[in-house]
Parts: C-alpha cells; structure tokens; sequence
C-alpha cells in the first residue's frame, strides 16, 4: 500500500512516544485469531444460566423442577429464593450439557409469578418530582443578590454498557487447578473471588483474559453468572460455561445510573454567577448507593453552592455499577447546559463566558484550539436560524484526577534479543498490551519488532484492574522501571566485556554506541547471554519523583445539524482535545479519544433503558430497541493528543467521554433556540422544545460577536 | 428453540401440503429466509415441529425480479440492487433497501417482509400476553408505547412493520398466491380489518405461499423513512407516494403512511388535494400533505408522530415529484 | 403461517408415511445424541431425490466453510453460528446479540455477508460459507487485516470478524468505495469501542484509494485546508 498512515493526523504527530506504532494485538484480531473467553467452547462442557424473574417485582408462586430435570441435557436445578426485585433478579441457576438443553430446562420450569406493583424510576418518588427545597441561607443570599435567577431540570437516562462480548466466564479443570477463562476487568479480581465457588484456594485458580471484548466498568466483579459457574464447576468436577446472553446483559449487569438535577441560579447580567443550588437524584435500581453525579465539577465558578444533596432513588430495575467516568458525562450535561443557558440569557458567547469562569490555564489555551478547528466563527447567535435544518455549535469540557494503583512489570531478556514483556493486567481494548510494549522498546532503545507482550494471565506479575483510568498511568512507570533495570544488565554486560564506562553507553534503535561510535548491535550483545534474563519493575502506587503528578484536561466541540421538521439531530464533527501527559501510542491513544466520543454521542442522542410503567419489565433488552449508535451515525471526529509540559503518563480512558453529550447538547440549544434538557435528545423532545417558546434572553443587549468575545 | 424437523420440499405443492396443521405434524410452518420465523422461536413465542424450507425449491420465477413482478423468494437486497424496478418503480427498491441491515437484507424475502410479525415490544416479549396473543387488553395504551399508532384502527396499538406493503400498495399491488383456492389477493385485503381480526397476520391459510407480487409500473415514486437512527432502525414514520405526471401537473397521487396504523394506511384525503396541483407548487403540496393526519387519534406518547407524518408525506411527495432518488431527511 | 404458539408436549408420536415422504421422526424424550444407526446423512437428503424430513433428532450435516467440508452430528434447531462456533470450533464469528441486530456473527453465504445467528446451519448446507478466518491469517494476512491493523480499526477486537467480512464483501462487488458506500455497507455492523473513522480509512486504503483525512464530506481538515 503507497499510503503512510503516519501522515494521518498531523496535528498528533510526534506527540507520543510512539508515533507509528501499530497495536500488536490488531492483526489477530483482524483475522480471527484472538480467542475470547466467550470463545472458550468445549464439546463436553457443562453449560449454566441464571433463573430469573420476569418481572419488576414478583413473588414466585411454583416452578418445575422435575419437569426441568426430565428436560434431555440437564443436570442440576438450583433454586435458592422466591422473589424478584427486578426484571433479571435470579433465584438460582440451571446446569446442562449443551446449549438447547439449557434453553429448554428453563422453559420446562415453567415458573409462575404473581406480580406485585413497583416502581419503575426517580419520578415514582414524590420528593424528586416536587419542587426544589430552599436553598441553604448563604447561597439564597447570593441568588437573591444576584441580577437575575431562574430554575431548571434537566434529566439523563439509565445507560447500559452493552459490551459486545457479555459477561462469563468458563472454567476447565487442570489437574488440580481450574483455569478460568473470564471476560474481566481485572485478572486478580477474578483470581480472588471465583476460590470461594469454586471451593479452591487461589494457588490452584489461573486466571486467563488475554482478550476481553468491553468491559466499561461493569466487568469488576465475576457477578452472578461467575459465582453459579463457579459453583457449577465446583459440584460436577467438568468444564462449565457460563455466560451471560443479549438480554441478561442488559438486565443485570450494571449500568449507569439516572439522574435528575435540579438547580436554582442566581447570575449577573454580564454572565458572572453569583450562588446555586443543586439537588440531585440518582436512580439506582434496587441499589442504595451508586446514583451520585459530578456536578457542579469545580471547572467552573459558580460562587457561592449549596451543592451536596444527593439522595439515590430506589426502584425496581438492575443497580447500577461504574461505567466510563461515572457521575461525569451526566454532570457533565448539566453544567455545561445551564452555563449555556445562562450566556444565551446575557447575550454572550457561552465560549466568552467559559473563558471567564474557567480558571484553567490549559483549558484556555484548548478553547483557542477547538474554537479554531470546528470554525466556532460561523456559530450563529442561538436561535437566529430559520428554515429546515440549522447548525449548531456546543462546547464540553472534561478533567479528571491522578489515581495510581499499584503494579509490577516483569520484562525478558532472551539471548536471541528478544524481549519479552510480562504483565498480568489486562487489554479491554484500550491497547494496554501495545502501550507496554511501546513503552519498553523506547525506555530501552530497540525496535518494537523485539518485543512481545503477555499479558492477561494471573501467572504474570500482578497489575491494575482496568478502571478509573489508572491502569497505564500505573504500568507505565513499572514498565519503565523494568525496562531501565533490562537495559542496564545488558550494558553492564557490554561495558565489562569491552572495558566501558557503562554510564557512557545508549542504546539507539537497536544499537549500543558509546558517543558517536557503535560499539555492539543489541542482538549481539545479548546473545552473550548463557540463559535468559528476567528483571521486575515495580510501581508503588505513589507518585514518584520523576513521575509527573496531575490531572488531565480536555475541551470538545461538537457541530450538528437538526432538522427541525422532524427533531432529528445529526452530529456532524466533534472537535475532542484531550491531555494525558505523556501519550504512549499514538494510534490508541487517539482511539480511546475517539471511541469515548461514540459512546457520548450515542448517549446523547440514542441511548436510554425502556421500563414498562406498569410491570417494570424492561422493554428494550437487546441491541435493536436500545439503539447504540452505528457507522451511519458517526461525526468526523479530530482528537487531538495535547502536549505541553506535563510529565508523566496520565489518565485518559475516561475524560474523553465526560464533554461530547453536553457539547451536542449546547449545539443543539444553539442551532434551535431551545434547550433540550433531557437526554437523549429523541426527535419528540427536540419537537416538543421547538413548540416551546424562544429561550428566554433577559439582557437586553445586542449579542456580542466572538470576535468581541475573545478581546473581553 | 424447542426441537423441531426440517424438511426442503422441491416444490410448493409439496411445501403446502406439508404446511396443513392436520398433517403429520401439529405445527408445521412455512420458512423463507426465516429472519422473523427465528426471531419469534427464539422469543419462546412459537414452537414449530417441522420447519418447511422453501429455499431449495428450483422455480426460477420465485426469485425473479422484473418491472412489474417480482417474486416472493426474492431476497430485499435483489430488489434494492434491480436496475429494472429502478426504472419502474423506485419505491420499491428504496423500501427495500431501507430496511434493516445489508446482512438482513440478503436472507428476507419480499413475502417473509410482507408476512412479518410486529415489532411490538408488548408482543414480541414472551412473558406478557397481550390483546393480540390471548389477553384481554392492548398493553401498549397503558405502558409505554411511544413507536405506536396514530390511527386507532382497532383495539391493538400495532403499527404494521413492512416496508414494502405499503409501496405495493400505492402501486395497487395484489399478491399471488398458490396452496388454497384462490390465486390473487391485492394487497389491500391481504391484512384483515385490524377492527374484526387484529390476531391474524394475514388473511392466508396455513398452507398458501406467496409465489410473487404484481403491481403497476410508476417512474415517479418514493419513499422517505424518518429514522432516529440513520443505522439499523426502524422508521418513526414513513411516508410513500407514486405519482402520474403530465409536465409538471400531478394528475393523480397515491400516498400512504408507514408506522402510523396497524395497516398499511392510505391517505385517499391526500390523494384527493394533490390531484391537478403544480409540483412546484409548495404551499399547495404542504397544504394537501397536512390531510395525512385526518382522522389521527394518537396516544400520548405519539403526538410527535402526527408532526412527523406530514413531513414525511411531502417529501416523498416531492421526491417522486423530482426524480431524485429517495433518502431520508432530505431538504423540504 | 401457524398462529398457535402452544409449547411443544414432547410426546412420542407415530407416523403415517406418505408415499411421497419419507418420514424419520422419533420423540424427542430420547437421548439428545444420535448414534451412528440413528443420524441420517442430512446432505445426502436434501439433495438426493423426494424431499427428506431431518431429524428433530441430531443428524450428521456437511457445511462447506472456507474451502474445507466439515461433518457434525446436531439436531436441526442449530443456528449456522452455534454449528461453527460449538460444531466446528471455528470461533471468528461472535456471538453478541443472538438477533441479527449487531452484525457481529457476520459470515458471507455463496459471498454475501448474512447474519449467522439468524440463519439454519441446514439452510446453509451446500452453500459456501467463509468466515473471517477464511478471509486471511496471521501467517497470511489479506490486505483489508492489515489496513484494518495498520489503522487501528479495532479496540476490544470483538466486532471485528464481523467487520472484516462485511467489508471484504462490499470490496468485492464495489473495488472502489466512497464514503457513504462504505458507511452504508457496514452499517448492520456495532462497534460499542467506536472505531468506525478508522475502520472507514482502513477499507478505502485496502482498496488502494487516500484514506480521508477526516471521515466526512464536510468540514476542515486539521491543517487547515477546505476538505
């Protein structure tokens, strides 16, 4: 092929410490090769699934266990409760020799239910339906002197993290361990807690998760379908499989929660805010906890808050677990709406009015940029469009903290001059593997042609669950620190056997020089090796000295179109800048910027859970109904990898998803004149604000023009 | 899927005898492609004991695609990709193509299109027994039934998923049919008056097949889906139109609305105000397109549909009026 | 078409044979595998003379998957994507929403991209099936792999079989694709990671065409040139 890919995406080149390199694991992938735990089929596997109730609540009242037992292909009946407290709640588990015969065992139950009444989401409670309490006396006081006030609501929908391989987990005897073959987060996470099903101390358990398809923060516990398989393998002494289907994903494994947002606002007419209050509501299933939302997230000055009332609501439906950010992407709507909102009412640019209330020197500087890249200089004022379809402009922003884990990387060094890079952790597809191994090639200084990775199995030193956006900004120093103890063995080697200054020697793309002069190629110098050598880089889980400690930022900019005939939006372009320190790889990188863009902009138009209001079924349990955004739906998406000073390799797994729904949200308020406040922004909702009048503008000053704007 | 025989009969006699239910099996059905027959097993909605292939059946005219027929076993990628009928007729193959997933569209055939069961999700879940399995009430009007009808044809809240019957309809389509006694039924009375019989799928017996549809030649038509998703999904609304021209006059319109009514729902109201109205002539075109909600009852949480069913209405209209080939959410 | 949805009672009947039919109909209170006496050569069947009725018990079937012929004992109700995962161990082809909503099961039949887990294996049986597996190897990659590689086309990997044979097919029939083409073809094809930029580049640059700087018709490119 005559095309470079490097030449993709100049604006990211030579941003990373890898510019060109390709994800290692990418061709197996492509071809096949990459064998999944869902993949781990054996012909005489035992088979297992969770009984469970149809219903959002409901009392068993009988079922056929012999009819069950009767059915050809099962094995055992496990039934260990009578009522469902949601639709998908189990009450136990079936075992069988094969697919149909699980099928048909479960039919064969025939389980009766008497339905009982529930609830079915936040507006069940009267507290969150009703109006807002007063706020506390010192931010009433702010409102109060304030030019202006208004209250608002704004809501965001119970979201699935729908990752194409579900959830499960097959276990096959070896001797006397059990390998464990899991779609997981965390490889360790899983060699902890299968034992105790499984009836087998962790010495015996191996864990294996070379490939994992999604996890998106649901994946941090083995779950149900983990524990029956467990207890399945644990009783028969065979292989069992079991593994959660389409529906059973949607139902019981985690989502990210509702919410419901109130806020009272006291702002200036030149846009300053002077005090608000925010109450919020999480809808968190049959869960106490777990329905908080990031807002206000301190980016920007909202004066004087009265900000922590939180309750979660309980209803009827799956608990939520941590998915991609979580609290953020719908704080994140939230604030960055109403901000929107408050400038369209002063009449300002709401890029001005950031600009103002953002105290971030980065983000400033990355406001310049995306403004730049979407071509913010053709936003029209808000609500100045007529006409069929009308163009809209909407910024988000992000950051997100240092969290560090810790972690240890055992690195190889054959005699062939291979290297051999080990790591327990695992690659959900975030490219952690080729990260690793970029990472040591360039620490040391050889091609990445010499290395492998392994990764994905608990016999490999242990490492960070993937989760919270730790995980590389944890690897990453360990795998420098065994990179620089491998380089350092050879060097030692060479300067010994040539009477060197080892302090002298660099290694440079697979050569060992000392200053201008090439002294020994690293093949050679290995092959000196008698036999291999394995050194164990260790990160303690602190920032460390040379280790940059700090956040990372981004601002997005998204462009839509909505065709206000029928209140469809299409997401044309998402500007999505993004820091992380130091960029690893920068294909991934940008792919974790870009696939945390789909997933926003999915959430912002598509996605949302269906509850029957009656029954609490869940009336969208699959891939058709609960609409996740496909290839005719993607915006031109620029991710842009930001560098500047910061050192250290940060967080980026999940910032990039926290802007996108509020930046289309904004260019949707720009584009029609009327906030939508819910997500996702369906075509009724947009229809419905387009019947709605204008937003309301209580300055009455003409609108400044960005250029303005950008000189206040 | 409950255990069931599977049997490729080599002709349709074959197949419809096999398809009577006191023959050697209780539950014999019929299968083309199959994309709906799977999707209602695996549902637990139907346990069929024999399966009666009707791909291997070597009759060259089940699968042809022509101007004015196509048959029943042609598969909704050979008439999406038919220069013929995009001459002939481009309703059809914009239907046709709009539908589903390309991969979904090289295994359904026009009659399992024609004969597919709604997409209701009260339906289609097997735990709720709704008006139209055994129940006593229409779930939808009480739960959430936001992709429901407008029109309130009849006590059950469906609205009918087939992209193509009503194209075939505003082309006067009739279905031929072998394996009962009689031969034609136009696509009008091949769904029975959701107000008398809103179970039924069709008015066919167990044992007919649908060999092939005919229906009249219109250059001038189209097809508009508005999607939420421009990916796989199905339309809020969809609007059809084939229009007869002399210059730029429509002298007479066939118009039908998609995804409003348990039917395939024509608008004759429509019909009637285009009729000797200039193509150019916008406001008297969006006038008339406005009638298509006439006579609209919708529920709650299907007020947005009546929005969107004029819109939809027009720009077929204007589409078929151009020339241009259909695609949704294009300019007014 | 049958209305009645009653499940099935599961008892033993006795039949009638036809003098056109040929009937092999046992009650399926028996053991769920067949033994050699008992499993019927369902190709032979199919293809052979008077129509044959196969199972509901296991009957030994012939797929014809990348080139190879692959025998399997297993009832009709098999599904072509249970028969090459569970029969065959050809693993490529995911199993992700078991309803054709997601194209993650995609393999081509007699090359067109279907949707495998909607489909009988016994109505693919003299057909041609290729998966993704056939389509190229690690050893011997096809040039759509290793653009899809080189472009970072995939994340978590799940979808891309899927991917892979939908976008083989559409280079076959459509050497040259733009855009819109390319969109459209994949979209029965879900990426919840969301890779498609840059699965969009990696099927215009395997068919020897620019990769668009930015997947779309619209906007500005980063350097800032009209696109």
């Amino acid at each position: 092929m005559t095309h470079q890919p490097r030449d993709l995406r100049a604006i990211n080149a030579g941003q990373s410490v890898a510019d060109h390199a390709t994800r290692l694991d990418g061709l197996a992938k492509a071809t096949g090769a990459a064998r999944f735990g869902r993949d781990q089929i054996k012909k005489d596997m035992l088979w297992v699934r969770l009984i469970r109730c149809p219903w959002g609540r409901a009392k068993l009242d009988s079922l056929d266990r012999d009819a069950a037992l009767a059915t050809p292909g099962v094995v055992e009946v496990v039934v260990s409760g009578d009522d469902g407290d949601y639709h998908g709640d189990s009450i136990g588990y079936l075992v069988a020799r094969n697919r149909r015969g699980l099928e048909r065992g479960l039919r064969a139950l025939n389980a009766k239910w008497t339905r009982l009444d529930c609830q079915t989401g936040i507006l069940d409670d009267e507290q969150a339906r009703g109006p807002m309490d007063a706020p506390s006396e010192a931010a009433a006081k702010a409102i109060d002197a304030a030019d202006f006030s208004f209250e608002a609501r704004y809501s965001t929908p119970v979201q699935t993290h729908s990752s194409l391989e579900t959830h499960g987990l097959m276990i096959e005897p070896d001797g006397e361990n059990s390998i464990v073959h899991a779609s997981t987060q965390g490889t360790f996470v899983v060699a902890d807690q299968i034992g105790r099903f499984l009836g087998k101390r962790r010495s015996k358990i191996v864990v294996d998760c070379e490939y994992v398809g999604g996890g998106f923060g649901s994946k941090f516990q083995i779950g149900k379908e983990g524990a029956a398989g467990g207890l399945a393998a644990k009783s028969s002494g065979e292989a069992v499989y079991s593994f959660c289907d389409r529906e059973e994903e949607h139902l019981d494994t985690g989502n990210r929660p509702s919410l419901l947002c109130k806020v009272n606002v006291g702002h200036d007419a030149d846009g300053t805010i002077r005090g608000a209050r925010f109450e919020t509501f999480g809808g968190t299933g049959v869960s106490r906890r777990g329905g908080g939302a990031r807002v206000p997230s301190g980016r920007f000055e909202f004066g004087t808050l009265d900000a922590r009332n939180h309750r979660d609501v309980q209803f009827n439906a799956g608990g939520p677990r941590a998915m991609r950010a979580p609290g953020c992407p719908q704080g994140a709507f939230v604030e960055e709406l109403l901000i929107d909102e408050i400038a369209h009412r002063c009449g300002l640019d709401p890029l001005g009015l950031r600009r103002r209330l953002d105290d971030s020197d980065r983000r400033q500087r990355m406001y310049a940029v995306a403004a730049d890249l979407i071509g913010w200089e053709n936003r029209a004022d808000t609500g100045s469009q007529s006409g069929t379809m009308r163009t809209g402009y909407g910024i988000g922003t992000c950051d997100w903290g240092k969290g560090r884990a810790p972690a240890k990387i055992e690195v190889v060094v054959h005699p062939d001059g291979h290297l051999e890079v080990r790591t327990g952790t695992q690659d959900i597809g975030t490219g952690q593997r080729t990260a690793m191994g970029a990472l040591v090639a360039a620490r040391i200084g050889v091609p990445l042609a010499n290395i492998s990775v392994a990764i994905g199995d608990s016999r490999l030193p242990a490492g960070p669950a993937s989760g919270g956006s730790v995980c590389t900004p944890s690897t990453a120093p360990a795998a420098m620190a065994a990179a620089d103890l491998a380089r350092e063995r050879i060097l030692e080697g060479v300067a010994e056997r040539d009477k060197l200054d080892a302090t002298k020697l660099t290694i440079d793309d697979g050569v060992i020089m000392e200053g201008g002069r090439k002294v020994v190629r690293w093949e050679d110098a290995c092959r000196r090796l008698s036999e291999p050598v394995s050194v164990t880089g260790e990160f303690d889980g602190r920032a460390s000295a040379y280790w940059g400690e700090g956040s990372s930022e981004g601002v997005q900019a998204a462009r839509v179109e909505v065709d206000c005939e029928t209140g469809q939006v299409f997401v044309r372009e998402v500007i999505a800048i993004q820091s992380c320190g130091l960029p690893l790889v920068r294909k991934t990188a940008e792919s974790q910027i870009m696939g945390g863009v789909i997933q926003g902009t999915s959430y912002a138009l598509f996605e949302e859970q269906v509850l029957d209001p009656t029954t609490g079924a869940v009336l969208n349990a699959n891939l058709e109904s609960y609409k996740i955004l496909g290839s005719e739906d993607c915006p031109k998406i620029i991710p842009v990898l930001w560098r500047d000073d910061q050192t250290g390799v940060r967080a980026l797994g999940e910032p990039p998803v926290v802007p996108t729904a509020a930046a289309i949200a904004n260019a949707v308020f720009n584009a029609i004149g009327r906030p939508v406040r819910d997500l996702p922004l369906r075509p009724d909702r947009v229809l419905a604000a387009l019947a709605e009048p204008m937003a309301e503008r209580v300055v009455a000053v003409a609108p400044r023009t960005t250029e303005q704007e950008n000189r206040a | 899927m409950n255990p069931f025989a599977y049997t490729s009969p080599k002709n349709t006699s074959d197949a419809s005898a096999l398809a009577e239910p006191d023959g050697n099996f209780a539950l014999p059905v019929l299968k083309s492609g199959g994309m709906d027959l799977l999707d209602r097993m695996k549902e637990g909605l139907e346990h069929p004991d024999l399966i009666i292939d009707l791909t291997r059946i070597d009759d060259p005219t089940l699968d042809a695609v022509k101007p004015d027929r196509i048959g029943g076993r042609a598969t909704l990628a050979m008439v999406a990709e038919s220069e013929a009928l995009r001459k002939s007729a481009p309703i059809l193959g914009a239907a046709a193509g709009s539908a589903a997933t390309p991969q979904i569209r090289n295994v359904a055939t026009v009659a399992g299109n024609l004969l597919q069961e709604t997409r209701c999700w009260y339906w289609r879940m097997s735990q709720f027994n709704c008006l139209r399995k055994t129940g006593d009430d229409c779930l939808a009007r009480e739960g959430d039934h936001r992709f429901h009808v407008i029109f309130q044809n009849g006590p059950c809240l469906m609205v009918h998923p087939s992209n193509l019957a009503p194209a075939l309809l505003v082309l006067d389509g009739e279905v031929e049919v072998v394996g009962g006694d009689r031969s034609r039924i136009s696509i009008r009375d091949l769904y029975p008056d959701p107000a008398v019989d809103w179970q039924s799928t069709s008015v066919l017996s167990p044992s007919e097949i649908i060999t092939g549809v005919r229906f009249r030649s219109s250059p001038n038509s189209a097809f508009i889906a508005l999607k939420q998703k421009q990916s796989f999904d199905w339309p809020m609304v969809s609007g059809y139109a084939a229009l007869e021209l002399d210059g730029d006059v429509i002298t007479s319109a066939r118009t039908c609305a998609g995804a409003v009514a348990p039917r395939p729902h024509p608008l004759p109201q429509v019909d009637a105000a285009l009729a000797g109205v200039s193509i150019d002539d916008d406001r008297r075109i969006r006038a008339a397109c406005e009638l298509a909600i006439d006579g609209a009852d919708p529920l709650r949480g299907t007020v947005y549909k009546t929005t969107l069913l004029p819109v939809a209405i027009r720009r077929a209209v204007n589409a078929a009026a151009s020339l241009s080939s259909p695609d949704q959410g294009g300019d007014a | 078409m049958t209305k009645d949805s009653s499940p099935h009672s599961g008892s033993p009947r006795k039949q009638d044979v036809s003098r056109r039919l040929f009937l092999q109909t046992i009650g399926i209170s028996a053991a769920t595998v067949a033994t050699e006496g008992q499993a019927a050569n369902a190709n032979a069947a199919l293809n052979a003379g008077g129509p044959a009725i196969i199972g509901p018990l296991p009957a030994r079937t012939s797929l014809k998957v990348n080139g190879q012929k692959l025998d399997y004992i297993a009832e009709p109700a098999t599904t072509l994507l249970e028969a090459l995962r569970e029969q065959c161990n050809i693993t490529g082809p995911k199993e992700v929403c078991d309803r054709a909503a997601c194209g993650g099961c995609t393999v081509l039949v007699d090359d067109r991209p279907v949707t495998s887990c909607m489909m009988l294996a016994l109505d693919a049986t003299g057909r041609k099936i290729t998966t993704v597996e056939g389509i190229g190897t690690i050893d011997d990659p096809d040039p759509l792999q290793i653009a899809m590689a080189e472009f970072d086309a995939m994340q978590c990997g799940f979808c891309t079989p899927g991917v892979v044979t939908s976008a083989k097919a559409l280079l076959a029939t459509n050497p040259q694709p733009n855009l819109d083409e390319i969109r459209a073809a994949l979209s029965g094809n879900l990426c919840r990671c969301g890779t498609y930029p840059n699965i969009f580049n990696a099927v215009l640059v395997a068919s020897g065409q620019a990769p668009v700087v930015e997947p779309t018709d619209r906007g500005r490119s980063v350097s800032g040139e009209q696109a």
